[in-house]
């Protein structure tokens, strides 16, 4: 499995230049059955990484662009009336897919985002009474900007709760800025990505597979102690004005053993547990205005709690 | 008081009110006095209310002037009610309800026991503190005495020292136990402790073990080992795998070169055990102790000997002699006297071992050894020749006569002893040609370190150095400051000091701020706020909202027959700041469209500037009150 996985993020990363720890870290939310949450400037290559991911692991693949106008209808399809047949007919919206990039998903309403909820989380869409499954493996990669907020609409903390990880785009350092403008000037397009031509390294059965491997990677009560601390810190941390929900501890052991799989271990040792505890519970805590006024981050908080809390077999 | 008393009392209180009146009478000679006028200025003064009795006889007497009660019948012709005010009721003393009184009786013995209560328990407070500190409290023995108590956790030793030792005897105790899953975890936090104890790595609570590999990340060879190292650790602690005793050894080998001889030392491993791993040959003391850490291999080797160890300052004769718990002397270059030289031989005979790597005439004319004038050569085998290992031999060899009571550890190549060993009563004595062969040079070259561990045989127990930082008997404290040579420091410090309080005068301590109110002041929420918005370009939301509260503002400044349009709004408000009604219907008509969300999001600047000439126009007009 540290092969497999090894090889599509160098695949991935032929094209996606400068952002390896990202491209592992989709990797992880994929094969812990997650979801994830880019917040990131436009323009760093969150669209090409979920193209290049689909075409490594030879997945289907859309996108929808999220406005104010979009219909949740426009998400999972509706039942549309055919003439010819004089009946309805379901036509599928583009969430049938196997990875889905929900560009921009704080432009539409709350309406329409929570369309995609059961979608997350049952991976399955009900239109009209009638429940429809999306083909596995089934992930959905969210973005938003973090810079404009004017006609946007907030992911309510139920939605963000569903993703499993929040992971956070930069600008590329000057270095690899370089690189992408090389590449670009050799030739490099990034809307005609099958001239990079990409090397398929993985199958959705393989993937499938993976999952079902991760699922068997040994946590011990250790280390369920330890995630158990860690989440309870956060309810109870002074900048803290609500912590992670169960569904973070959850996440986060699901993360940790994936992290732990991709690594080659099968079992889970606190270096994983800290290696996701911010992607996992940043966007689940909610902190205290007076910690936002000191200019205080939700990782801060969390890198706190992580020095605060006893690593299992540590030093006490 | 006598009726005399009283009476010159009542006087002077009558002239009192005597010299009252004069206040009233213009100033001039007493000869000159109209007592017409002085009895005018009286009546005037006690008609003022100055001394109510006088005037009043429903008058209620205080008690000063009921003591004047005596007095009434020659005081009636200048006060006349005072009598009557005299035969009047006495006021009833107050009366308290008897609740009340029971309550403020039982309150104020409350309050007595209390006191008593909390000055007793200050008094024993400072009185078990007092047993506590003084160390030849019974309390302190005690607690020293208890059978059972871990020799690891004394208090003189440093506190990583205890840690880490204590954790690798644990291990030890539990592999012998056949306890290796617990033991190989005890393995893994005496290394992180040695390690954070030789200043490689910082362990925390909340670290773990891949922080501490990237911590070493300047030293490959020992982030190679501790990667191994905790590769199997981990696999047992949260994998589950199982350790059976041939595992544990290939552990204990991967954790040799992070913690050298010191497993010799505690057992952990059989000599030839370690000797096929790393813990063999000069990298292993080179990596962990003397690398980045000049000066203190000695303590090091010693230290991963699994000895305690400690520096003597105090003299050897006189009222602290060698501790107990000191199994060895390790005697380096000194200043000791004959008497300590006598000390000395007393305790060894008693059973201790001493290792003489400086001078020691008194023994060595005892046992009839010198030093050889030539150097022994490169190297210096040692005995039993089993072990066919040589030591790097620094300094000369010894020359002795064959002696049953002599016996060599190590010889030259040309065959004459380099280390000896001799008994003397109970304990022995060791030899050493000089302290050059215990020096960072000597310890770190070849494999001297640990044959040498394996040569002395220390036995358990704290190893005490005594060397030049050990005193013969001063007589004073500032004799003692002069042996050290601290004295030219001292004075230097002393002067140093003298100028700097001459130069700062007495406000010694730094000046710091005063603690920041936790509380924010609400203007901060507001610039806060403000600066998340224009961090977050949200100008056009600033103006929407602001233009709500000033719109209403407008209004409310303006005649309220103004009319309701923009375009009545605006000209009464031109009117009544004297502006021209275009730039104010202008901004008025920017506003509105801002707070009904009408339009495109403008231009940052243009909403700034907006924003600006609203505030003006609502200045204008009287501001905010």
């Amino acid at each position: 499995m540290r092969s497999t996985c090894e090889a599509i993020c160098n695949e991935v990363g032929r094209v996606v230049v400068g952002q390896p720890e990202l491209v592992r870290q989709v990797l992880v939310a994929l094969l812990a059955r997650g979801h994830v949450l880019i917040e990131g400037v436009p323009g760093v290559g969150k669209t090409l990484l979920v193209r290049c991911l689909a075409s490594v692991l030879g997945a289907e693949f859309k996108r929808i662009q999220f406005t104010p106008d979009l219909m949740p209808t426009d998400v999972t399809g509706g039942n549309v009336f055919d003439a010819r047949k004089g009946e309805f007919s379901f036509v599928k919206g583009p969430v049938f897919t196997q990875l889905l990039l929900a560009d921009e998903i704080n432009r539409a309403p709350a309406k329409t985002q929570s369309s995609l909820l059961e979608a997350m989380q049952e991976a399955s869409v009900t239109v009209d009474g009638v429940s429809r499954a999306l083909p596995a493996p089934f992930l959905v990669i969210a973005t938003q900007n973090p810079v404009e907020s004017q006609g946007t609409y907030p992911l309510p903390e139920a939605q963000l709760d569903r993703f499993l990880l929040q992971l956070l785009v930069g600008h590329p350092t000057q270095p690899v800025e370089k690189q992408i403008l090389r590449n670009y000037v050799a030739g490099f397009d990034a809307a005609r990505l099958e001239r990079a031509e990409l090397r398929r390294v993985a199958d959705p059965a393989l993937v499938l597979a993976m999952q079902a491997y991760v699922s068997h990677v040994r946590v011990d009560d250790q280390i369920v102690d330890y995630i158990s601390e860690l989440v309870a810190r956060t309810r109870a941390h002074p900048s803290i004005f609500l912590g992670a929900s169960p569904r973070g501890a959850l996440g986060l052991v699901a993360a940790a053993r994936t992290h732990a799989a991709v690594h080659g271990r099968d079992f889970v040792i606190p270096d994983d547990v800290q290696a996701y505890a911010a992607p996992v519970l940043r966007h689940r805590i909610l902190l205290q205005p007076d910690a936002e006024l000191s200019n205080q981050r939700a990782d801060d908080v969390i890198e706190a709690i992580l020095r605060e809390v006893p690593v299992p077999q540590g030093v006490r | 008081m006598s009726a005399a008393g009283r009476r010159a009392r009542a006087g002077w209180a009558l002239a009192g009110g005597l010299a009252l009146c004069s206040r009233a009478v213009p100033a001039q000679d007493a000869t000159e006095l109209d007592p017409r006028g002085v009895r005018a200025a009286l009546e005037a003064s006690l008609e003022s209310g100055a001394a109510p009795f006088c005037r009043d006889a429903e008058h209620v007497l205080s008690e000063r002037e009921r003591a004047l009660c005596p007095f009434a019948a020659e005081a009636a012709q200048r006060c006349p009610a005072f009598a009557a005010a005299c035969a009047g009721a006495q006021p009833e003393p107050r009366q308290e309800s008897g609740w009340w009184f029971m309550v403020r009786t039982l309150l104020r013995a409350l309050g007595v026991a209390l006191f008593w209560v909390l000055l007793a328990a200050a008094a024993c407070l400072v009185g078990w503190l007092a047993l506590r500190l003084l160390p030849a409290s019974p309390l302190v023995r005690r607690e020293l005495a208890q059978p059972g108590a871990d020799p690891v956790s004394e208090p003189e030793l440093p506190e990583f020292e205890r840690a880490f030792q204590a954790h690798l005897e644990r291990a030890r105790q539990l592999a012998a136990q056949g306890l290796f899953a617990e033991a190989a975890a005890e393995v893994q936090l005496g290394v992180v402790l040695r390690l954070d104890a030789l200043g490689l790595i910082l362990a925390r609570r909340g670290r773990t073990n891949g922080d501490y590999a990237r911590d070493l990340a300047d030293r490959p060879e020992l982030q190679a080992a501790f990667g191994a190292l905790t590769r199997t650790t981990e696999a047992v602690q949260f994998g589950g795998r199982r350790l059976d005793q041939g595992m544990y050894q290939r552990l204990l080998e991967q954790a040799a070169p992070l913690l050298g001889a010191f497993l010799i030392g505690l057992g952990l491993c059989a000599a030839s055990g370690c000797a096929r791993s790393g813990a063999q040959g000069p990298s292993t003391l080179a990596h962990v102790c003397g690398v980045g850490a000049e000066g203190h291999s000695l303590f090091c080797a010693l230290f991963d000997s699994g000895l305690g160890v400690r520096q003597r300052f105090r003299p050897l004769e006189g009222p602290e002699p060698i501790a107990d718990d000191v199994g060895a002397v390790l005697v380096l270059p000194n200043h000791l006297e004959e008497g300590a030289w006598a000390g000395l031989q007393h305790w060894v005979e008693a059973g201790g071992v001493a290792l003489l790597a400086a001078p020691a005439p008194k023994f060595e004319q005892e046992f009839s050894v010198s030093r050889a004038s030539a150097s022994c050569g490169p190297h210096a085998a040692v005995l039993p020749a089993s072990e066919r290992q040589a030591l790097v031999s620094v300094g000369p060899s010894w020359k002795a006569e064959p002696s049953p009571v002599l016996q060599p550890l190590a010889l030259c190549e040309t065959g004459e002893p380099y280390i000896l060993q001799a008994s003397l009563g109970e304990g022995r004595i060791l030899f050493l040609p000089g302290s050059g062969l215990l020096s960072n040079a000597g310890l770190l070259a070849g494999d001297n370190a640990r044959l040498l561990a394996n040569v002395f045989e220390l036995p358990r127990g704290r190893v005490e150095i005594i060397g030049e930082l050990t005193r013969d008997a001063v007589s004073s404290p500032l004799s003692a400051v002069n042996a050290a040579g601290l004295t030219p420091w001292l004075c230097q410090l002393l002067l140093l000091a003298a100028a700097f309080a001459a130069y700062r005068g007495t406000a010694f301590g730094r000046r710091v701020e005063a603690p920041a109110d936790l509380r924010r002041r609400f203007s901060e929420h507001v610039q806060a706020l403000g600066q998340r918005w224009a961090e977050q370009r949200a100008s056009r939301s600033a103006l929407s909202a602001y233009a709500g509260y000033g719109l209403e503002v407008v209004r409310e400044r303006v005649p309220a027959g103004a009319g309701q349009s923009s375009t009545d709004l605006a000209r009464a408000v031109a009117r009544k700041t004297g502006r021209e009604h275009a730039p104010v219907a202008q901004t008025l008509e920017l506003a509105r469209r801002a707070r009904e969300g009408e339009g495109s999001a403008g231009d940052e600047t243009e909403d700034l500037r907006a924003l600006r000439d609203l505030g003006r126009l609502i200045e204008d007009l009287g501001g905010i009150r």
